[in-house]
């Protein structure tokens, strides 16, 4: 598959899971990946040399998506390392579940700062780069943000707040070919799902897959090849779009 | 994506969005059954497409005893892997100027012809298969004499949401592909004049995001995307495919 060869993509939180998932999977379809990561250094290499090995071509950059110096250091590695911009995949996330008692300012403002506002940095750094020519962005969102799960009110409110970004932003870019779409996962086997304690064979496992029509949770590949799609000529036309990732978990 | 040896069977394949991806299909190595009403525009598309890989039917969906020969051809080629539950169309009028006729002519092909195709074809899916529906982002638009039609296509809408849970435990993925404002030729159906159609297009175009019309060849990429297995994880879920139309249009710009 070559459907995204010699495209520069930017996947921010991407040294496990989803992101993980989407750079392996944008390298597989021909495109050079930015693998960022904030602290994991080592998975990120890792992801970065499964790319390598496979033919492919990444880097790996260190950069907090919440703060601005750090974005500008991505974005400039990226520019430095395979010169224009096409593509930028935003799926760095903070989960911070906890019931509502729970929820400290730091909680909020942390899950805020990354989700939210590491979105609007790398969106505006991207649209420099994108400097007139067109582009693509693909938020990772959540189905929490069209069905909010309890002891994440935090957490579903900022995915919520991605969702309308995405709309919003559809209509302020298309006239610029911009195209920016969410995909919103359902249950997912990832590392920060495992660390919520939804692991294999867990009760919270088991509560997911009943609600799943195709009975199983997702793997980083089944959210990839969607982003791959959207991140095609194949999606030329979808732009505002909310795709649903979830096994028929939500039906939307 | 790969369609080699894989069935597919489209209803509303002569002309438009499902000539579009029958030829898409036929591209990617499938052997594609395109329904129609019309032998003479059938014919057309299979001289147009000019492939052994596809056949054409005359069934009308609004008839039962059409999709019950439609059901027989399928039985004749094995399992069916791929159902594109396409045959549709729009007459737009006031409410008070509709007649019954219209009404359920609509009614009759986009809903129960759509409905009944996939009662009759259920069992001949293969497990694994995918379902997709055509909608409209006419199901979500109050827009003036539109009822009837966007009525339809809202019961497509949930008709497909269901049906993805009632077939989920055999494996088979549905979803609902939605195109927003196409050049096909379903304008000509319409009752609209040559200078409303020209309007209407401008509008069309003005009223997206992107700022064009799409075509039915970009619907037809979603259709293939969403039978593949690069969507393995994805059923009853709605894609709109309309350059941003309907969030523009549905709120201040």
């Amino acid at each position: 598959m070559s459907k995204l060869k010699n495209k520069v993509a930017i996947v921010t939180g991407a040294s496990k899971g989803i992101g993980a998932g989407i750079a392996k999977a944008f390298a597989d379809a021909g495109a050079k990946v930015v693998v960022n990561y904030a602290s994991s250094k080592e998975l990120a290499d890792t992801v970065v040399k499964s790319i390598t090995d496979n033919g492919g071509t990444a880097i790996a950059v260190q950069a907090d998506v919440s703060k601005e110096a750090d974005v500008a250091t991505l974005f400039d590695e990226t520019k430095k390392a395979f010169g224009a911009l096409d593509i930028l995949v935003n799926n760095a996330v903070f989960q911070g579940y906890a019931p509502i008692e729970q929820v400290s300012a730091e909680n909020f403002h942390q899950s805020f700062n990354v989700n939210v506002l590491g979105d609007i940095l790398t969106i505006q750094a991207a649209l420099k780069q994108f400097d007139g020519k067109g582009g693509n962005i693909i938020n990772i969102s959540s189905g929490a943000s069209k069905m909010p799960l309890p002891n994440a009110s935090v957490y579903s409110a900022t995915k919520a707040a991605i969702d309308a970004l995405t709309i919003s932003l559809s209509k302020e870019l298309g006239a610029k070919n911009v195209r920016i779409n969410s995909i919103l996962p359902g249950a997912t086997e990832t590392e920060g799902a495992n660390s919520a304690g939804v692991t294999a064979g867990s009760e919270y496992e088991k509560a997911f897959i009943a609600n799943t029509p195709l009975g199983r949770r997702g793997r980083p590949e089944d959210i990839a090849k969607a982003a791959v799609f959207l991140a095609s000529d194949d999606a030329a036309w979808i732009t505002g779009e909310q795709i649903s990732v979830s096994g028929g978990m939500y039906g939307f | 994506m790969d369609f080699t040896r894989k069935n597919v069977v489209i209803t509303g394949g002569s002309t438009g969005i499902g000539l579009a991806t029958a030829k898409a299909f036929i591209n990617a190595g499938a052997n594609v059954l395109i329904t129609g009403r019309k032998a003479d525009a059938l014919q057309k598309a299979a001289t147009e497409i000019n492939d052994p890989k596809l056949k054409t039917l005359v069934s009308d969906v609004s008839k039962l005893a059409d999709i019950t020969t439609l059901e027989k051809a399928v039985a004749e080629n094995g399992k069916l892997d791929v159902l594109f539950l396409n045959a549709g169309f729009g007459k737009f009028a006031p409410i008070e100027f509709t007649s019954e006729e219209d009404f359920d002519a609509q009614f009759n092909t986009n809903v129960k012809g759509l409905f009944f195709t996939l009662q009759k074809l259920i069992p001949h899916l293969a497990e694994g298969a995918s379902v997709v529906t055509t909608s409209s982002n006419a199901a979500y638009f109050t827009m003036a004499n539109g009822s009837v039609y966007s009525a339809t296509k809202s019961a497509v809408s949930i008709i497909t949401r269901i049906a993805a849970n009632e077939l989920a435990d055999r494996k088979i993925r549905v979803n609902i592909v939605t195109p927003g404002a196409i050049e096909t030729n379903w304008m000509e159906a319409s009752g609209f004049s040559a200078e409303q159609k020209e309007v209407f297009k401008h509008q069309m175009a003005s009223g997206t995001a992107l700022k064009r019309i799409g075509n039915s060849e970009e619907i037809a990429k979603t259709v293939l995307f969403l039978a593949s297995e690069e969507a393995s994880f994805i059923t009853g879920t709605e894609i709109l495919v309309d350059g941003g139309m309907l969030n523009l249009a549905t709120s201040l710009q």
